[in-house]
């Protein structure tokens, strides 16, 4: 009972209502592709299971035979990164085994009956289309919802909330057709007196050609957050006039400060390696009154090994012993209090220093967007809101080109490819440790942090394929997940929300105040206990809340036409009625 | 003796107070006989009240001739005193050190205290071995309330009435209970109104190396089975513990002598591991290194986790046999006062609901832990600061709460109060104005006679005004058994506690305010509906003699 709860998270989580049904419940769009009959799955926590398997363009879906009550396994596609097929001796000559991997913490075992290697392809093909030349779902899901999820961020509306443009900074669309940096959004907030000439040179001068640009801007002080790529200074330390005057012009649009900071994602022994390798960090001597900060973060494949120890650490089976240890030995929630520290920082420089900050890691697209991210979730409470994270994400994830297609391998069967890398589930993870610490600043519940990194595996919205903006054209192709989010917005609402409009949040950074996200990382354990759902009451009370609202104003309107009927005043019973 | 004879500077001006997550206050410090208090003469300014029995060691430094005491609290908080003046400080330090190690029970500050609110139900007369017996009477027949203690000659720890089965003659007990450690002789704990199943508990028993018998304890406790069902014996030792306690006379129950009984046996450990653990565990907590990698590391060789879980564990297990297995069941590690206690206690939060309401947690805390003889004098002497040599102290008593915290969170909305409750419980066992936990035993109690000379904690906290601060407003009574989990990962550590001064909670308190807030409203506008669903009623009633004429 408790693993068919598990997967209400694993797909839409409609989905599980209907598994009492007897064939599998599918989303509009999914066709069947194969139903194999008599598959043993053999469950790490309660050994075999004998049932029916469902494959589909979207999930594979396991029922065992028994009547009530049956067992469901209810997968999608997308989370599986690896498909083995191995040979079973305990069970008979005759049966060969399929190893799934997942990138969620959880691994199921299955086993068949017949040697069926049908069942392998089919699997593969619908597991990894990309390698299969074929589409990924998001292509063939036809669910409409009320809201287009698609029209939450629009730049121009969301750099006007931020009081852009301005007289030092313009909305620019030299990157319209994206000529000058092809990972980057088509329309950029750049100093408002840089010519395009110039700008091509500071971006030749910058890695992928990630020149620094405005993500987010201080009401009142003008301080900005700015981020970029590594300049490519090269072991002969060259240097870009252009780039240390486009600096200068960051520096001069702010007047609260005489100072610019440059924050280097990186551990400043790697960025010296870097420097071997044509990339490198800003000399202060060359560039006048910036001050050069290294924030001391491993890169992507750290991340990775760190976040694959820790799978092992809390799956299939816990040590009980050494849990704790074993959670340290992974470092996960060191490098997690590494990232919100630096974001501290920058938060720390834009709101008490009132000086301008450039964030930049190597390219500019992962370390960068972690931190750019939380400093202005710590600094701005509209990105606190539902509907601001979602644009926050739209516009510092998904606009400025992080990854998502090579990070999260999406449709691709190459598990080992070492682009990949978990760092916006870990981004994810740091705005959780952020909402524990402030329960009342988010507008936004667990649920929706966990739907969001369900279904940046899922395939089954097109918010998160593709690498950049450029790449994704898939607006009219497929339907965004803000669409399913935004069209039942209460599930996802944080009864506690206080709107803390001016209130710049500074999470404790410290690994004291850290905790493992048990609720995500172990949610498929069979022994995490079934918690009271505490917010499931609290939103059946909002709930309760606005009707009994509604009903207090319908039986006011009530009263008062009775009232007007009956000439006979009958005031002097009412107020006495206050107490129960 | 007098206080002002330790007090050789009652006073001293410009004294910088430096507390966690506060501003500095400066001001003038006085020492009483049982305060230090800071005053600053500026308005809104919050001054110090620190109680001596708070104190678990204090540190004195010196800049020059300024010199600093740190400060450090039973409570776990640390606070720093910047006095001017060398010899200033000496003398306020030693006049502190003094005042807080005082050995006397007698001159403790819950004699001196006198209230500021009018006692209305008075806390030492609220939760009487008679009435529990009462409650117990209308279920069952099977039990009598013995005064074989009554003068405390039998067993010294227990109180002077005791539950025991009604076969049972005093003589009998008598002789079971010099058959036990400390003449702890079974006596009813708990009585489990679903199945009539018991839970006992006593000492070990004396078997010593030549395996003593005692028909006596072996009839009492066969008393409690029902024919032809076997009950269990939970030890809270390991195997090898309770062999070796045979050398020196205790032991356990043999299987030959005992043929209707499984005997358990589980890992609490000992009072001094427990004192060392919680020191450990402490000091990780205050790490103020800048490096602090390895935290989980170090919280996990501090064991005090492990030692959550592993009595929890065996909760559980005593709360299964009753519950799932109808069973009855006798519970008792060596002294059968604290292991024991935690394990009766805890069962019967686990299976009784009226143990997580505020009154019934209370009544719980009376009958299982001072009434039954837990040494909080000793116990709670010294905290996790203590740099002497250890004594008898040992955080049992927070251990057991830091299990409820552990319950609570799992089951938020099954408890009438709040973490609040449970903090003040382990502040006021350490140190208090209240005369609750003084003393080791009833005995004691009843010769310093507490109930006239001091003032009983429950008479303060029932007041409906202080009481509002402990409830929990996502109560809902629950009626069934709450099972735990005891799983490493459902285990977290007792911020509330332990991270307490080096965290400031405000945005944990707005959240709680905003619950707390909803809650109410949501009260009010169901008052309203009612009124108005009244008005209307009302209204048709006077309307129908019109439409009908």
């Amino acid at each position: 009972m408790r693993r068919v709860r598990g997967h209400s998270f694993a797909a839409l989580r409609e989905g599980n209502k209907q598994a009492q049904m007897e064939e599998a419940p599918r989303v509009p769009g999914e066709t069947i592709k194969a139903i194999v009959k008599d598959v043993m799955y053999i469950c790490p926590f309660s050994g075999v299971v004998r049932g029916t398997l469902t494959i589909t363009d979207y999930k594979l879906y396991f029922k065992s035979l028994t009547r009530d009550s049956p067992f469901v396994l209810d997968v999608n596609l997308g989370v599986v990164s690896r498909l083995e097929s191995i040979a079973v001796q305990s069970h008979g000559d005759n049966t060969q085994g399929l190893e799934i991997d997942l990138r969620n913490p959880r691994f199921a075992y299955k086993k068949e009956g017949q040697s069926n290697l049908e069942v392998f392809e089919i699997l593969s093909k619908y597991a990894f289309p990309l390698s299969h030349n074929l589409p990924l779902f998001a292509f063939k899901y036809r669910e409409t919802f009320p809201e287009d999820g698609w029209k939450i961020y629009d730049p121009i509306s969301e750099y006007k909330r931020q009081g852009l443009p301005n007289e030092s900074w313009i909305i620019s669309k030299m990157n319209s057709s994206y000529e000058v940096c092809e990972t980057y959004p088509a329309l950029l907030v750049l100093p408002s007196n840089v010519t395009e000439d110039e700008l091509k040179r500071v971006a030749a001068f910058r890695a992928k050609r990630r020149f620094p640009v405005l993500s987010w801007i201080h009401p009142e002080s003008q301080a900005a957050i700015v981020r970029s790529g590594q300049p490519q200074v090269g072991p002969s330390d060259r240097r870009c006039r252009e780039d240390e005057r486009y600096l200068q012009t960051i520096l001069d649009a702010n007047a609260q400060s005489h100072k610019l900071c440059i924050f280097d994602a990186r551990q400043s022994t790697v960025a010296d390696t870097n420097k071997a390798k044509d990339g490198g960090y800003e000399n202060e001597s060359f560039y006048i009154n910036v001050e050069l900060n290294f924030l001391e973060i491993p890169n992507i494949h750290v991340m990775r090994e760190s976040l694959r120890k820790l799978k092992e650490v809390v799956y299939p089976a816990i040590d009980q012993q050494h849990w704790f240890s074993s959670v340290d030995s992974t470092h996960w929630l060191e490098y997690i209090r590494l990232l919100l520290a630096g974001a501290v920082r920058i938060a720390d420089r834009i709101e008490s220093g009132k000086t301008s900050v450039v964030v930049h890691c190597s390219d500019g697209w992962d370390r960068t967007a972690q931190l750019t991210s939380l400093a202005m979730l710590m600094l701005d409470a509209h990105y606190r809101s539902l509907r601001g994270f979602q644009v926050l994400l739209e516009k510092e994830w998904l606009s400025f080109g992080h990854r998502f297609a090579s990070r999260v391998g999406h449709g691709d069967g190459n598990h080992a490819n070492s682009e990949r890398s978990p760092l916006f589930v870990q981004f994810i993870d740091c705005v959780w440790q952020m909402t524990r610490q402030f329960p009342s600043a988010f507008e936004f519940n667990e649920l929706f942090l966990v739907t969001v990194l369900d279904h940046l595996y899922s395939c089954l919205f097109g918010t998160f394929l593709y690498n950049s903006e450029q790449e994704r054209e898939v607006y009219s192709k497929t339907v965004s997940l803000w669409s399913y989010v935004n069209s039942q917005l209460e599930e996802f609402t944080n009864p506690l929300y206080v709107n803390y409009e001016h209130h710049v949040l500074y999470p404790v950074a410290s690994l004291r105040h850290l905790e493992l996200w048990v609720s995500y990382y172990v949610r498929w354990n069979p022994r995490m206990r079934p918690q009271v759902p505490v917010h499931q009451s609290l939103k059946e009370l909002l709930v309760l809340k606005s009707e009994l609202q509604k009903r207090v104003e319908e039986l006011k309107r009530d009263a008062a036409s009775s009232h007007s009927f009956s000439s006979s005043s009958e005031h002097e019973g009412m107020p006495m009625q206050t107490t129960v | 003796m007098e206080f002002a004879e330790l007090i050789k500077t009652p006073r001293v001006d410009g004294v910088v107070l430096h507390r966690p997550f506060m501003p500095t206050v400066e001001g003038t410090l006085c020492l009483t006989g049982h305060h230090i208090i800071l005053s600053s003469r500026q308005d809104n300014t919050e001054e110090l009240w620190l109680l001596h029995t708070n104190i678990d060691s204090i540190e004195k430094r010196f800049m020059g001739s300024l010199g600093t005491i740190i400060v450090k609290c039973k409570d776990l908080r640390v606070i720093q005193l910047d006095i001017p003046g060398m010899e200033e400080c000496l003398n306020i330090a030693s006049s502190i050190e003094a005042l807080s190690t005082l050995d006397s029970v007698s001159l403790m500050y819950p004699f001196f205290y006198r209230p500021l609110f009018e006692v209305i139900e008075d806390g030492w007369q609220l939760f009487m071995p008679e009435e529990a017996f009462r409650d117990l009477e209308s279920m069952t027949d099977e039990w009598r309330l013995s005064e074989v203690n009554k003068d405390f000659s039998v067993c010294p720890s227990y109180p002077s009435l005791l539950t025991v089965p009604k076969d049972i003659d005093d003589d009998s007990l008598c002789k079971a209970a010099s058959f036990r450690h400390g003449g702890r002789f079974p006596v009813l704990s708990y009585y489990h109104k679903k199945n009539g199943m018991v839970m006992m508990r006593a000492a070990q028993p004396l078997t010593g190396t030549n395996g003593r018998r005692c028909k006596e304890d072996e009839k009492l406790i066969n008393a409690t089975l029902c024919a032809g069902k076997r009950g269990y014996i939970i030890d809270t030792r390991t195997i090898a513990v309770a062999q070796q306690a045979k050398a020196r006379g205790g032991g356990f129950e043999q299987e030959a002598n005992y043929p209707q009984w499984r005997r358990i046996h589980k890992a609490i450990e000992r009072s001094n591991v427990l004192q060392e653990s919680l020191i450990k565990l402490v000091e990780a907590c205050n790490d103020q290194s800048h490096s602090m990698d390895r935290w989980l590391s170090k919280l996990e060789a501090s064991n005090w986790q492990s030692h959550v879980k592993e009595i929890l564990t065996t909760a559980c297990l005593a709360a299964q046999c009753i519950d799932r297995e109808g069973a009855s069941v006798l519970v008792h590690g060596t002294e059968g006062t604290d292991s024991t206690l935690q394990v009766t206690s805890l069962a019967q939060i686990i299976l009784d609901p009226a143990c997580r309401t505020i009154r019934g947690f209370e009544a719980l805390i009376e009958r299982e832990w001072l009434q039954a003889g837990h040494p909080f004098q000793q116990r709670c002497a010294q905290s996790a600061y203590s740099n002497g040599k250890p004594r008898s102290e040992a955080p049992a008593f927070l251990l057991f709460l830091d299990c409820v915290w552990q319950i609570l969170r799992q089951f938020p909305c099954s408890f009438q109060f709040s973490e609040n409750f449970l903090i003040m419980l382990f502040e006021h066992a350490y140190a208090s104005q209240f005369g609750t936990f003084l003393g080791n035993r009833v005995a004691e109690r009843v010769k310093l006679q507490l109930s006239q000379k001091t003032v009983s904690l429950w008479s303060w906290v029932n007041r409906p005004q202080e009481l509002e601060r402990f409830l929990n407003p996502l109560y809902e009574p629950n009626n069934l058994v709450i099972w735990p989990s005891v799983a490493p990962q459902s285990l977290l550590l007792w911020e509330g506690i332990f991270l307490r001064w080096n965290r400031s909670t405000r945005c944990l308190d707005e959240a709680y305010q905003e619950m707390v807030h909803i809650i109410e409203y949501n009260k009010e506008l169901q008052n309203k509906v009612n009124s108005l669903r009244r008005q209307l009623a009302q209204l048709e009633t006077e309307d129908s003699p019109l439409q009908t004429p």
